[in-house]
């Protein structure tokens, strides 16, 4: 089992935080504990959660996804997904390893085209 | 076609039956796709089939399913990993919604009626139809080969994909309605609930 295979694992159990806004504190320390291994500088925030422009998504359909996964307001969401349509992408969340997965794969629930990196890696 | 807002922050669509009868096969095109990457039957129990573990180990090679479920990293052992452990759940979820519009749009009954369809969406169901609206608009798009915003014009004036374009065009009219309702919902909740 990889550790992608245990963070999932834990994750399914929790039926919770593949819908919601993540739960930063409590579980997220084990897998900190984990990817801290690996991770440079700041071990607060060393991965994150991009969200890349494309074709077919509604500018406000992005801006829709940012305000119900995230709980961002809606002026936030718009500055992101202006980010994204100007730039090619935008880094939506940073945090632990294992939060970012949850939100990425949330992202590929509403069809946006997200991926998960380490924060200084671009 | 006709949408209507309503004042619980729902939304009626008054589809003709032609258009219902197109949306539904779209949708039940969409789940025979997701279907055909599906390593498993769907669990009947909604809670159990959104949340089950497993997955298919590499990119699919059908560029529409290769845009429905993305490698979540470049690195290619890294996204193979999280594949393998995610990508089923999405599958069961996407399939859940899309079947959740095609029940709403309720063809099933009569083949033979040609009146218009008529669809009341609760607020609840909205985000269901956003995104199997956009998981149908990005298989299109895969599908004809809309890939960067200039593809649009072109393809609208082949001949081969005009028809296609305009219904990507039509599910997008339809989606834009669907998040109005939306976010005018949300704001007059928050309102009201500050």
């Amino acid at each position: 089992m990889s550790p992608t295979d245990i963070a999932r694992a834990v994750n399914a159990s929790n039926t919770a935080q593949t819908i919601e806004r993540p739960n930063t504190a409590g579980s997220q320390t084990s897998s900190d504990a984990r990817t801290g291994a690996t991770t440079a500088s700041d071990p607060e925030s060393p991965w994150q959660t991009i969200v890349w422009d494309d074709p077919v998504n509604l500018m406000s359909y992005v801006s829709f996804v940012f305000q119900s996964h995230f709980g961002y307001p809606p002026a936030r969401a718009e500055a992101l997904m202006l980010q994204v349509h100007h730039r090619g992408h935008a880094v939506v969340a940073e945090g632990g390893r294992e939060a970012m997965e949850m939100h990425v794969e949330a992202m590929h629930d509403y069809g946006l085209w997200a991926t998960v990196r380490k924060a200084g890696s671009e | 076609m006709m949408i209507v807002q309503l004042p619980d922050g729902g939304l009626r669509l008054v589809l003709q039956h032609d258009e219902a009868a197109m949306l539904d096969q779209l949708v039940t095109q969409l789940v025979q796709l997701l279907q055909s990457h599906s390593s498993t039957a769907l669990d009947p129990d909604p809670l159990f089939a959104s949340l089950e573990v497993g997955g298919s180990n590499s990119t699919p090679e059908d560029p529409a399913l290769a845009r429905l479920f993305p490698d979540a990293y470049e690195d290619s052992g890294d996204s193979s990993n999280f594949r393998s452990v995610t990508e089923q759940g999405l599958i069961n979820r996407k399939m859940q919604d899309a079947m959740e519009v095609t029940s709403a749009i309720g063809l099933g009954g009569d083949p033979f009626t040609e009146s218009d369809v008529e669809v009341e969406l609760p607020s609840g169901a909205l985000p269901v139809w956003a995104r199997t609206l956009t998981a149908l608009r990005l298989a299109i798009a895969a599908r004809i080969g809309l890939e960067q915003p200039e593809d649009h014009a072109r393809l609208e004036a082949d001949e081969e994909t005009r028809g296609t374009v305009l219904v990507f065009d039509w599910l997008a009219a339809i989606l834009e309605s669907v998040l109005r309702a939306q976010m005018s919902g949300k704001s007059s909740g928050s309102r009201a609930a500050e």
